[in-house]
């Protein structure tokens, strides 16, 4: 029999921004245990909410390989690996004043926004594994600022939002970051209808396709890919990975819930064009 | 015994909760299982922030709650803060699902319901990769306050959802469908309705035609309307989008004409399903509020701090959708009131337009988009051939004025998968429905 262990720990500090000023300070807690067992072909899993009790765990995982459920796959063999990223980016109690002082700026450099929603500070820690001597741990650290934007009389319920997220927290270059957001934002085009070059975010571009690579859909013949793995599909210039890379994805665990780790930390969907 | 202190407002809401979750893909099972989890959320307010802790060890609140007075400031008048004072102190025990909880019922018991249907599902040779899920929560509810509102109550839905794959050719077409209830007998005897549905997607992916864009007289299914009412003007009728903008007060005017004159919104926690919240989530009961009636803005939604800010009662509308969050303005069980038609009087006068039966999503802001699953032509007062729409969409005002008949008869729906999301809190459960709605122009593409 073989066996996965995880335990993942989440604790975040988020604090909620009303017209501009912080009203309520939340500090969560959370850690979770997964135990998933394998034999003959079949899988067993038990979780819990809290303080895994892994021998538990394990006995209740060895009781769900009695429900059958198929799983023919083995974990991934011996590797350890530890990632972290873990330097402090405010201390809490430094974290209300800061924010709050950088959220009476950002008010008057943007006057036209009724700015609310959230401000956090988060750090994790996720430990796999596995019987086969793999052992993994990931922690990352991340603020991120998540303000939505009423442009103020348009009576909507947001009119645009101002979103970053980084390991580091440096007010000026965040400000003059939202800044041009709202310059843009206020400088409206005069567009007539017609078919134009557009830059745009990525995943703005592909997340309606992004099913479209996911195995399962694609081994049952219900992906538009199905069949096309290694044909040249897309343009030539395209290359997609999945950024599990902490160094340029901020707070991100490093393997997946199989204990796989990709390539430089970023699995590949589209290799220039195929 | 939890004690709480003077020169503080606090609550404490602790969920025992026990989900099932058992999954079958292309045949095989994928997932079974039965989960319990308890989790506790505290608030600790002081008239100036709220402290909020979410804990899973739910065997030493008295010690998280003690970190979270030592975090706040004492306020001797507390209790005359405009939000603390429109707290309800309700004392309660309710129990529902006592003597048909589906805690009791066997694991094996509802594997073999969902095995049951699950041959339904590949009787048509295009299905390519059918999905079925067995569902179900039950969870009892435990509420505390430092004035005395001590409330219990239990919450129980159950279900079964079905999502299918078809290809035929070049055709595709992703079917589903899904039964939510809130007893272990209301998932039974559903053969002929699985059946049905399955075979009505099958020949809507052989036989259904591309639609003529363009401005139609549009009927909405219960669930087509639910969703309308609740994406288009349920999501604006949450107030606290109305306290960062001082504006919107004058924008949002109760007594305003906003919609049809026979036209009106409801919204009550009370209504069993997937949407009741007998007691919100500061301790609220619920009641019945009308967001539009007979077509003029009558009322929003509250939780005691937006109440507070803008004058107005509370209206049972604070949720979260667990013990990880705070309560936030949310909705329950949304629904436009029925009128006075059948559905045969409602098309009878349409010459060309389209039924809207199922849909995929919907979205709305000051323009609305619903992305149609099933669709059907209305060619002479008769529905005729499905057809493939892709949304339609409109200006949400314009479209609640062009509203011109509604049925007698209203569905409420009740679900196991999907909910509302807003924000960080995602998939909050929810019901909503209303009679089979008819307007008199919409853009369809």
């Amino acid at each position: 029999m073989e066996k996965e262990f995880i335990r993942k720990t989440e604790h975040s500090v988020t604090l909620n921004v009303t017209a501009g000023k912080i009203d309520s300070f939340r500090e969560l807690e959370k850690t979770t245990g997964t135990v998933r067992v394998y034999e003959n072909g079949l899988i067993g899993v038990a979780g819990c909410l809290g303080e895994p009790d892994e021998e538990k765990l394990t006995e209740q995982a060895k009781e769900a390989l009695g429900f059958g459920i198929p799983y023919p796959c083995r974990p991934e063999g011996a590797l350890e690996l530890e990632k972290h990223q873990d330097e402090e980016i405010i201390p809490i109690p430094a974290f209300i004043p800061t924010m709050q002082a950088f959220l009476d700026r950002l008010g008057e450099l943007c006057p036209r926004f009724a700015l609310s929603h959230k401000i956090r500070l988060e750090d994790d820690r996720t430990e796999y594994r596995n019987s086969a001597g793999r052992r993994l741990v990931s922690t990352g650290r991340s603020i991120s600022v998540e303000l939505l934007a009423q442009d103020r009389g348009s009576g909507n319920l947001f009119d645009t939002f101002l979103v970053w997220g980084g390991d580091h927290f440096d007010a000026d270059e965040l400000l003059s970051y939202f800044k041009m957001q709202y310059d843009a934002f206020c400088t409206p085009a005069d567009l007539a209808p017609g078919r134009y070059p557009v830059v745009a975010q990525a995943e703005s571009l592909y997340g309606s396709f992004v099913q479209h690579f996911v195995g399962d859909l694609y081994a049952a013949g219900a992906s538009l890919l199905s069949g096309k793995l290694g044909e040249k599909v897309f343009s030539d210039n395209l290359t997609i990975r999945d950024d599990m890379n902490p160094s340029t994805a901020c707070g991100t665990c490093f393997f997946d819930a199989e204990g796989c780790v990709a390539e430089d930390c970023r699995p590949v969907f589209v290799k220039t064009a195929c | 015994m939890i004690q709480f202190r003077n020169g503080f407002y606090a609550d404490i809401r602790i969920e025992d909760r026990s989900r099932t979750v058992i999954s079958y893909k292309a045949g095989a099972l994928e997932e079974m299982r039965n989960r319990r989890e308890r989790q506790a959320f505290l608030r600790v307010y002081d008239g100036n922030l709220w402290y909020y802790a979410s804990v899973t060890d739910v065997d030493h609140l008295q010690k998280t709650l003690d970190g979270l007075y030592a975090a706040a400031t004492e306020n001797p008048r507390i209790l005359d803060d405009p939000v603390v004072r429109r707290f309800e102190k309700n004392r309660d025990n309710i129990s529902n699902f006592a003597a048909c909880s589906v805690r009791d019922i066997p694991l094996k018991e509802k594997q073999a319901l969902l095995l049951s249907y699950l041959p339904l599902l590949e009787e048509d040779s295009c299905v390519a990769l059918p999905e079925g899920h067995y569902l179900d929560r039950n969870s009892q509810f435990r509420f505390l306050s430092s004035l005395g509102a001590d409330i219990a109550y239990d919450y129980q839905t159950c279900g079964l959802a079905f999502s299918f794959s078809m290809a035929e050719g070049e055709k595709k077409f992703s079917g589903h469908w899904q039964k939510g209830g809130t007893r272990f007998d209301d998932l039974q005897g559903l053969t002929e309705a699985i059946r049905g549905a399955v075979r009505e997607q099958t020949y809507f992916l052989r036989n259904s035609v591309p639609v003529e864009a363009g401005k139609y007289p549009v009927v909405l299914s219960p669930e087509a309307a639910g969703v309308f009412a609740h994406e288009s003007f349920g999501h604006k009728s949450e107030s606290d989008f109305m306290l960062s903008d001082e504006s919107m007060k004058d924008e949002w005017q109760l007594g305003k004409a906003v919609g049809s004159p026979i036209l009106s919104i409801a919204e009550c926690g009370s209504v069993p399903g997937s949407g009741f919240v007998p007691y919100d989530d500061e301790g609220t009961k619920a009641r019945r509020n009308y967001l539009i009636k007979n077509g003029v803005l009558a009322g929003r939604l509250h939780s005691a701090a937006t109440a507070a800010a803008l004058d107005e009662g509370l209206t049972g509308n604070a949720r979260a959708i667990d013990c990880t969050f705070e309560p936030i303005v949310r909705m329950t069980t949304t629904y436009i009131e029925g009128g006075g038609l059948s559905f045969d009087e409602l098309i009878a006068p349409i010459e060309k337009g389209y039924y809207i039966k199922t849909i995929r999503h919907g979205s709305g802001m000051s323009t609305f988009t619903i992305a149609p699953a099933l669709a059907y032509e209305i060619a002479d007062g008769k529905l005729g051939r499905p057809v493939q729409i892709s949304v339609i969409t409109g200006s949400v005002f314009e479209t609640l004025g062009l509203i011109d008949g509604l049925t007698k008869d209203v569905e409420l729906l009740s679900f196991v998968t999907g909910g509302c999301g807003k924000m960080e809190q995602m998939g909050l459960p929810v019901g909503f429905g209303g009679p089979y709605v008819r307007v008199s122009s919409m853009n369809v593409q």
